[in-house]
């Protein structure tokens, strides 16, 4: 592990994509969003309310189908559809579903099913861990180097701000076993292994760590044991299966939340940037450090509108699939504003995020991308 | 399926093979009615009463437990898509198929008017178990019942509990309402007084002329007297307005007696604003404690959704830990100051500096 995160930042321009704005107008965009936000909360209702409960009545319709049909994994066709349907499943719950209700965005429906103070995700990671890496620090702190750990996550050169080490000329292959291992890589996220012994006591990531294997050991003995074991004579096809839900839904996250803040054009900030930041000035950095994606309806849903991460972070506790629907407005007042609105189609993005990780493999810093 | 049966599907193999989630996070998907421990339940009818009042006949699913008559429950109603809990008293006889709840519309109350004008049959409740300690009393010592307007559900529920069992106990049903047609159960209450020989039916309305025995008017001591001269040889219940609940206790304690046992069903709460600023510590939000009245409606303003129930002070729902501060109990007036305490956010008001941890 490294201390990249504590590490300063040696050389930043300050407010790149906002040098262009008076404070005036600086505070005339955030009351644009601010409006925008408070119309969309306002009319939250019945609607919101079927969109949620039908998406988890095919979240648990297909985890049942899925695995009923593994227990009949000998049979390819079965194998596949039922690999398929469990997929879907871990992904619905993982994205739309527990990212989503963990960020609070459906506790006004007052079902204690989806509160995000009781709501647990299929995933390795606790929730209350989750919600202070993710919820506080990552969306308060975004791209903040130094601060939002989710800047290469303590292991990778994700900004050309973070000082440079060896251990970077591995990253373009161990991205990938992060990629592969998602769910794991979330879940000891909050550890910090980087800052034990300096600013976090043994004791402390012993008691995450303790939390974390808890947690952990549920889904491996349900995935790995227990459900293979019903299975009888076919434990090896419901084990095959599992893991391959489990492995495509490690890497389907993955991309989605790599192309949210590390595609090309991005922003990154320092922490002497963003001292004394307004609301309005928080808005723009979320908008700067943040990439959406392209895509049709279903493809937003399976990225639990995380493709809107340009909405989601300005607008963490809407629910997302208001992201949709109100994108084109953000971009049209971003438009009027002169501000990036950074979206593309996955493969393009995807691409650039590759590109990023190569490149900051190696030494040395580049300006061009920053200040496009 | 009882109760027993589902909590066979509520093991540590179930659990392991839901976790995270639970058992029931799967059942509900192909019931709603399904659950490992849950009380919930089916409206199969809505009888309208009155003009203002309805009947729901619900249909609980194996968790219910029965009640007890002039027990309530809270229950709880998806309007526009958001849970809403309120108490209601249950009006039916422990001994009838199903329960039943009568609701009256209620000026401004959202659940009470949903209920009233929009339930229909076939849809979903979630139930608690069956509360309250407002019960019929045991033996066979006669009865004054007060009920006033829709007060009159859990003393109804009594009094087709002494019917279903045969009881011939002497009961005087005395009942305050605005007028005949409003109301509640009135052809029934008509039809069981001539009936029975040992219930006597005495109403006293707030409009139109009053029938034979009846009256017209508020409740005075005097009254008490003239209508029910052995008033103080019976044992009294009571359940109504909070207006009408003060006059009967005064009269009560007016004439050396023991108030009688009573069930509030609307809390009368001081309309005072609160004090004081109130923080919300796990927000981090905070407001001035006047732009509410209760603690629970400041909270809610601001954004929070903490768990609440009947808004009255009955049901729990709503306790919330205060690490400190001063608040106000909105039923009595009472100002005090806490610390490290789990107090009800609908009863109380911020009557100075107070850390609610939400």
């Amino acid at each position: 592990m490294n201390a990249a995160v504590n590490a300063m930042p040696q050389n930043i321009t300050p407010k790149r994509g906002w040098r262009h704005l008076s404070a005036e107008q600086v505070e005339a965009f955030g009351a644009e969003l601010d409006a925008l936000r408070k119309e969309v909360m306002a009319d939250l209702g019945e609607r919101d309310a079927r969109y949620i409960r039908r998406i988890l009545k095919t979240q648990r319709y297909s985890e049942v189908a899925g695995r009923a049909l593994l227990f009949a994994g000998f049979l390819p066709p079965a194998w596949i559809a039922g690999t398929a349907l469990l997929s879907l499943s871990k992904i619905l719950e993982n994205m739309e579903i527990g990212h989503n209700v963990m960020h609070g965005q459906w506790d006004w429906l007052k079902d204690p099913a989806l509160n995000s103070m009781t709501y647990d995700w299929d995933n390795t990671c606790p929730g209350d861990q989750w919600k202070h890496s993710h919820n506080y620090m990552h969306h308060t702190f975004t791209n903040i180097v130094g601060k939002d750990r989710d800047v290469g996550y303590g292991i990778m050169r994700l900004s050309d701000d973070q000082p440079w080490k060896p251990q970077y000329l591995f990253q373009p292959a161990y991205n990938w076993i992060l990629a592969a291992f998602f769910q794991w890589g979330v879940a000891l996220h909050d550890v910090e292994f980087e800052r034990i012994g300096r600013g976090k006591s043994f004791a402390e990531a012993r008691k995450q760590l303790s939390g974390i294997w808890k947690k952990a050991r549920k889904q491996v003995f349900k995935d790995y044991l227990l459900f293979p074991a019903l299975a009888g004579p076919g434990f090896v096809f419901t084990l095959a299966g599992n893991v391959t839900a489990n492995l495509i839904r490690n890497l389907w996250a993955y991309a989605v939340i790599f192309c949210g803040h590390f595609t090309e054009g991005v922003e990154m900030f320092s922490e002497e940037e963003v001292e004394g930041e307004t609301r309005s000035e928080w808005y723009l950095r979320q908008l700067l450090g943040s990439s959406n994606l392209e895509g049709g309806r279903a493809f937003h849903i399976l990225t639990g509108h995380l493709s809107h991460q340009i909405e989601h972070h300005l607008f963490p506790d809407m629910p997302a699939h208001r992201y949709a629907e109100i994108g084109p407005r953000v971009q049209e007042i971003c438009k009027r504003y002169g501000l990036q609105y950074n979206t593309g189609s996955l493969p393009r993005q995807f691409g650039t995020v590759l590109k990023r990780i190569h490149r900051l493999a190696l030494p040395g810093r580049r300006r061009a991308a920053a200040t496009a | 399926m009882r109760g027993t049966g589902w909590k066979l599907l509520d093991n540590p193999i179930t659990r392991a093979m839901a976790s995270p989630l639970s058992v029931d996070d799967y059942l509900t998907q192909f019931n709603p009615l399904w659950s490992v421990a849950e009380v919930r339940g089916r409206i199969e009818r809505v009888e309208r009463e009155t003009a203002d009042a309805v009947t729901l006949h619900i249909t609980p699913n194996g968790h219910w437990q029965g009640h007890r008559a002039g027990q309530h429950l809270v229950l709880g109603v998806e309007i526009e898509g958001v849970r809403h809990s309120r108490c209601f008293s249950i009006s039916s006889a422990p001994a009838d198929a199903g329960i039943t709840v009568s609701v009256k519309r209620n000026g401004q109350g959202l659940v009470s008017n949903y209920l009233v004008d929009q339930a229909r049959a076939g849809e979903i409740l979630h139930l608690s178990q069956a509360r309250g300690e407002f019960l019929l009393p045991e033996g066979n010592g006669p009865l004054l019942m007060i009920s006033g307007g829709s007060g009159i559900t859990p003393l109804m529920a009594m009094l087709r509990q002494c019917v279903r069992e045969g009881q011939q106990r002497d009961v005087v049903f005395l009942h305050y309402s605005n007028s005949y047609i409003d109301t509640l159960f009135r052809a029934e209450l008509r039809a069981l007084a001539e009936r029975f020989e040992w219930l006597t039916l005495i109403q006293v309305v707030n409009e139109g002329a009053p029938l034979a025995g009846d009256r017209r008017g508020l409740f005075s001591a005097e009254q008490l007297v003239e209508l029910v001269p052995d008033y103080a040889a019976r044992t009294p219940l009571l359940c109504g307005p909070p207006a009408l609940m003060e006059r009967v206790n005064a009269a009560f304690e007016r004439a050396g007696l023991a108030t009688p046992a009573q069930e509030q069903f609307q809390v009368k709460v001081s309309s005072a604003a609160g004090e004081g600023v109130v923080l919300f510590s796990k927000s981090g939000r905070e407001a001035a404690g006047d732009s509410a009245g209760s603690l629970l409606e400041l909270a809610e303003q601001q954004g929070l959704n903490p768990e609440s129930g009947c808004r009255m002070g009955i049901c729990h729902a709503c306790k919330c830990h205060v690490s400190e501060g001063r608040v106000r109990d909105l039923r009595n007036g009472e100002v005090r100051d806490v610390k490290d305490e789990d107090i009800q956010l609908c009863v109380h008001a911020a009557a100075g500096a107070v850390q609610v941890e939400l």
